[in-house]
């Protein structure tokens, strides 16, 4: 059986009256790519917080291997091997790219332990394999979109996580480079790593999940691979509206 | 405009002139340039905290007010030696930032600044009222050295230089380390920092608490030096905005950038003081707003960045119109 390296048990989020989240319970097993799908509003970022200890879960618990971290502060959770990405990009300012991902590298899992010299030969790795050695010394304003997009996910790679939580570094990539992005993860994945994949396009997250959960208004409606989810009524309701999906349902009968 | 090579040449040059200089300066602008000193230090320290790390804090003259009590209640009341006062200014600056840092440093943005001035305010009000001990608003004296004035000027001088050199040599270091990345990285992104693994509570404390001790550490010299304080002088609003402009008119987060905009700021207001006497608080003001306004990132700009008109407008549409 492979490892299960998080899992959530009834984890809600309510936001005063508001459950943003209501009784979640998941699983991510080691060596997958999850695809976390959903509309607008239905909780993906939420989740996404509450595990990696931005917010609080409001009850519920969720375990990271051994370790209950419903609780953990974030900068405990990123340095036992959970890093994360952000919808909208955040990068440090007025640092190059190479700096950038050095502070990675510094705070990350082993990063406490390490002198920046040793940290400075992991970046040069991590920009490697994003390819971005080119550009480590261009300022973070300065460089575009895509290569910010690279450099998060290398500074996120530079942590040495066990999990990746990537939140949305499709949006606003034109189709070329959304085709060079998916090929990186796919070659992350190979070499190991686990990988939770938030979209709110499900054309971008079928083709390389092997496993995609679908939350509509914080609760889980749909589980299971790429094609049954596409096909799953729940879904299509979820993400076109009851009406439509039952006149889609009339046409191709 | 000024290459490396040319940086070094004028950072020694300067370093020669003010290590020699009260060998041919009167005592008047020996007197001057260790305020200046004095002022460096405490810009630094607030660029530190504001520059480096992104906290705001208009609080931080409660630091240099509690040095120069500290040292003050030592040598007046406990009879002990300037060294020894000093050194306990420091160390209860120190000490103050770290258990009050803890919970004000929880406060974000307009809230912290805020709360810092409240607590600098508040301490001003407490050592006023433990007359027993700070003899009130009346202020202390404390002893005078006797000896030539011209050497007492001179060991003070050197005294409030080699403060500087240090905390010119630490923000260095800092910056090249650990300490100054996580710090760099609290100021853009405090959210990001936390979700890298950075435990950002504990940078902020530390980064306040270094702060507080270099501040800590001047106010002690200071009143030695004055020889008289009293809690409206020390504990003084004006302390901090003096820091806050200097560490923007020379340029926040860069190493001598704060010590500049102290030179600046000191050699401007005397300058406004000689030449406009009634209305130099308005001519100190418009200066200070231009400035603002054609070089928001300080002067330091114009000797780390190739400098143009074309530049200098670009700047301009960037960050003002």
């Amino acid at each position: 059986m492979t490892e299960i390296l998080l899992q959530g048990e009834k984890v809600s989020k309510y936001f005063g009256g508001l459950a943003a989240l209501s009784d979640l319970t998941f699983q991510i097993k080691k060596g997958e790519i999850v695809g976390l799908i959903g509309p607008n509003g239905a909780g993906k970022t939420t989740l996404v917080n509450v595990i990696t200890g931005l917010l609080s879960a409001s009850t519920g618990k969720i375990r990271f291997k051994e370790e209950d971290i419903t609780h953990a502060k974030p900068y405990h959770i990123g340095r036992i091997g959970i890093a994360r990405t952000f919808q909208i990009v955040k990068c440090f300012s007025r640092m190059t790219v190479e700096e950038n991902v050095l502070i990675g590298a510094l705070f990350g899992k082993s990063g406490i332990g390490r002198t920046k010299k040793e940290a400075l030969i992991k970046v040069g790795e991590v920009l490697e394999f994003v390819g971005l050695v080119r550009k480590k010394d261009v300022l973070v304003e300065k460089t575009t979109i895509p290569d910010r997009k690279r450099m998060e996910v290398a500074l996120a790679l530079a942590m040495e996580p066990e999990l990746l939580f990537l939140d949305e570094v499709m949006a606003g990539l034109t189709p070329k480079e959304m085709e060079e992005m998916m090929a990186l993860f796919k070659k992350l994945n190979r070499n190991g790593m686990t990988i939770l994949l938030i979209e709110h396009v499900m054309k971008a997250i079928m083709g390389i999940s092997h496993r995609v959960i679908t939350l509509h208004e914080g609760r889980l409606i749909a589980e299971g691979n790429p094609e049954e989810i596409s096909k799953n009524d729940k879904v299509i309701e979820a993400y076109l509206g009851s009406r439509y999906a039952k006149r889609m349902d009339g046409g191709h009968a | 405009m000024f290459t490396k090579k040319w940086r070094w040449i004028s950072i020694g040059v300067g370093f020669l002139f003010l290590v020699t200089a009260p060998l041919f300066l009167t005592g008047y602008w020996i007197r001057f340039l260790t305020n200046v000193f004095m002022f460096g230090v405490m810009a630094e320290g607030f660029n530190i905290l504001a520059g480096f790390c992104g906290i705001p804090s208009f609080g931080n003259v409660v630091f240099f007010g509690l040095g120069a009590y500290t040292t003050c209640i030592f040598m007046v009341q406990l009879h002990q030696p300037f060294i020894a006062g000093v050194v306990a200014g420091a160390i209860l600056s120190t000490l103050f930032a770290i258990l009050l840092g803890f919970p004000i440093l929880r406060l974000k943005g307009h809230y912290f600044a805020i709360g810092t001035l409240g607590l600098s305010e508040a301490t001003k009000e407490l050592v006023t009222n433990l007359e027993k001990i700070t003899k009130g608003s009346e202020g202390i004296s404390l002893p005078v050295i006797a000896g030539n004035v011209n050497v007492i000027y001179a060991v003070f001088y050197f005294t409030m230089f080699g403060i500087m050199i240090s905390i010119i040599l630490f923000t260095y270091w800092m910056s090249k380390t650990r300490l100054g990345y996580a710090f760099q990285a609290i100021r853009s992104d405090e959210e990001a920092a936390l979700v890298t693994g950075i435990n950002t509570a504990w940078y902020k404390t530390i980064a306040w608490s270094v702060c507080a001790f270099f501040t800590g550490l001047v106010g002690g010299v200071y009143a030695y030096w004055t020889t008289f304080i009293n809690p409206e002088g020390v504990f003084s609003v004006g302390i901090t905005v003096k820091m806050l402009i200097m560490t923007i008119l020379g340029g926040s987060g860069t190493i001598l950038g704060p010590i500049i905009g102290a030179f600046i700021f000191e050699f401007l207001s005397e300058l406004a003081w000689s030449s406009f006497m009634n209305v130099h608080a308005a001519f100190l003001g418009l200066l200070f707003i231009l400035i603002v306004i054609f070089m928001p990132n300080g002067f330091m700009q114009l000797i780390t960045q190739r400098f143009s008109l074309s530049s200098l407008i670009a700047q301009i549409k960037e960050n003002r119109i």
